[in-house]
């Protein structure tokens, strides 16, 4: 099971829900991008799906005990915390949490998958760097590693690339896209949907918790969701340098 | 391996601490006769005050001092603030209040366990009604809170008694109580102690990777498996056992548990989860040091221990700051 099926989630704060009767399937292999404007539900909505929060209805992997779901699934959180001025390696190293039994110290696979999530995010020179000393994009680095190097299926991050600078957040979306292409199923959410349009393979629309769009990003971001959900009316279109969106007014 | 060689030098230190502390005191004896007294048997004063006054002492500081280390860097673990310590969970404070009382009702004077039992009485009372305010699923912030309610709450009774105490011998004995000290305790008190805080310390020393991962924040570590529930009831429980009953045989010793973890911090590479031990072993080398200090500086004028400990721990605590500061560039 690497995928996730989530059957009329469902998630309340009080009375008023907050993921309102959501149901899908996303399957590996898929970037699939969570859209929708602020307050839509989209953290909600993956909290709910890791079994983070209290709700209705079912997820495959809220269904998992604790350590099992944590080897299916990596989490992101969008505040990038880092408590302690500890090294980049063992902040990495972190990830490594859900594979060891209790009392066992890292081996030989550990420190491996470390250094491979490591060098795949150009981090092989900062290992003994203390994590809280780096620059913002640098530390949306490390989490992302740590993440990584928890080699799980699947990968969920809520707004990763947010704050990061252009070339960054290219950088990280193509990433995302790569690990998609391996094989995994990543999910993300994000506020570009122009990034969203280029890298992910299928986009989920939330509009104040309901899911009202599912499918290829191109069908989602139709002119009546766009003006419906975000109120806006936007250029998208497909060029040689692939598919271009551009919002270019608010039509509410 | 760097880390192993601290945890080597701590336990050293504590080793070398524990025998200074057992060849100093008011009886002025030799060293071979300390040692031939402790070891052999041989005296039969030199026994007396070996086995039951000295030995005693030096226990309970390594268990008092390793109690509230492991306990602080706990705490500063799970809060992800260097500023907690177990004072703040309220209780410290809770089980005083209960000692305070059997002083004030003379129960103490009754029975030489009154006063521990009562102290330990608060302690549950408070972890209970803590675990009761901060409910089922809040995270670091709620207890926090709630500490610090039931710590004001504590600290208000014991006022309150004092403010009406009839008696001034009285409120002196609770006054000076409260300051803490480990002079004249004997292994009655150790008994009493040792089952609750080696439990306190067997539910603390598991929580090293729980903690690691708070490093990343709530969310993350509870993605990554580790069930932040029953973490921090064994924090909790861990913390009061252990505390509740250091403070049940020696009264409120402050800035221990804040003190130490800030300073091992640095030396274990900011990780929370080795920084148990290493606050552990430094803990109760602080506190027989300060135990040591207490009985040379002043021999005959009953310095209380907790009194010492603030006054190395707040400069200690001010070199700190200024640190933190100089590396910062402010």
């Amino acid at each position: 099971m690497t995928g996730i099926e989530l059957s009329h989630l469902t998630v309340r704060r009080g009375r008023c829900p907050v993921v309102d009767d959501v149901t899908a399937t996303l399957s590996p292999g898929d970037c699939v991008g969570l859209v929708g404007p602020n307050g839509a539900g989209k953290t909600t909505l993956m909290r709910a799906t890791l079994g983070l929060v209290p709700h209705k209805g079912t997820s495959s992997l809220a269904c998992l005990p604790a350590s099992e779901r944590a080897r299916a699934a990596a989490w992101l959180p969008q505040t990038r915390e880092i408590a302690w001025p500890v090294s980049v390696e063992t902040l990495v190293g972190l990830g490594r949490t859900p594979h060891l039994g209790p009392g066992q110290r890292p081996g030989p696979a550990d420190r491996a998958a470390v250094g491979a999530a490591m060098a795949r995010l150009d981090l092989t020179g900062f290992a003994t760097r203390r994590a809280t000393e780096l620059s913002g994009g640098e530390q949306a680095r490390v989490l992302i590693a740590r993440a990584l190097a928890q080699e799980a299926p699947v990968l969920m991050a809520d707004e990763p690339i947010a704050g990061l600078d252009p070339a960054h957040q290219f950088t990280t979306m193509a990433l995302f896209a790569g690990l998609a292409a391996e094989g995994r199923l990543v999910m993300i959410s994000l506020h570009d949907l122009g990034l969203a349009v280029r890298f992910c393979t299928r986009l989920l629309l939330m509009h104040r918790g309901r899911l009202v769009a599912d499918g290829p990003p191109r069908a989602v971001l139709s002119e009546a969701n766009l003006a419906e959900v975000f109120g806006l009316r936007a250029y998208l279109a497909d060029t040689p340098d692939g598919p271009v969106f551009q919002p270019l007014e608010v039509v509410r | 391996m760097r880390g192993q060689g601290l945890f080597w030098a701590l336990a050293l230190l504590v080793a070398a601490l524990f025998a200074l502390s057992l060849l100093i005191g008011p009886a002025g004896l030799s060293v071979r006769d300390s040692l031939s007294a402790l070891l052999a048997g041989r005296g039969e004063a030199a026994v007396l005050v070996m086995r039951e006054i000295r030995l005693p002492r030096a226990i309970l500081a390594v268990l008092v001092g390793a109690s509230l280390g492991l306990s602080g860097a706990a705490l500063q673990g799970y809060m992800r603030n260097p500023l907690a310590e177990p004072a703040l969970i309220g209780v410290s404070s809770s089980a005083a209040l209960g000692a305070v009382l059997a002083l004030q009702t003379g129960l103490a004077s009754a029975h030489v366990l009154a006063l521990p039992a009562s102290a330990l009485t608060g302690a549950l009372i408070a972890v209970s009604l803590l675990l009761l305010l901060a409910g089922p699923r809040g995270g670091a912030f709620t207890l926090i809170l709630a500490g610090i309610a039931l710590s004001a709450l504590a600290g208000a009774l014991t006022q309150l008694v004092l403010n009406l105490s009839p008696n001034p011998y009285a409120t002196a004995d609770i006054v000076f109580w409260l300051m803490g000290s480990l002079a004249d305790r004997s292994f009655t008190h150790v008994w009493l102690a040792l089952p609750l805080t080696l439990l306190g310390w067997l539910m603390l020393a598991g929580l090293g990777r729980g903690l690691d991962a708070l490093t990343l924040g709530e969310d993350a570590a509870a993605a990554l498996g580790i069930r932040l529930g029953r973490l921090r009831l064994a924090l909790v429980l861990g913390v009061a056992a252990s505390v509740g009953a250091g403070v049940a045989v020696a009264g409120a010793i402050g800035f221990v548990g804040l003190i130490v973890p800030h300073l091992l911090r640095p030396l274990v590479g900011a990780r929370p989860g080795r920084l148990l031990a290493a606050s552990a072993l430094g803990g109760a080398a602080l506190l027989l040091a300060a135990d040591i200090g207490v009985r040379l500086v002043l021999p005959d004028r009953d310095l209380k221990l907790g009194v010492v400990t603030a006054l190395i721990g707040a400069p200690l605590f001010i070199r700190l700051i200024y640190r933190t500061r100089a590396e910062a560039g402010a």
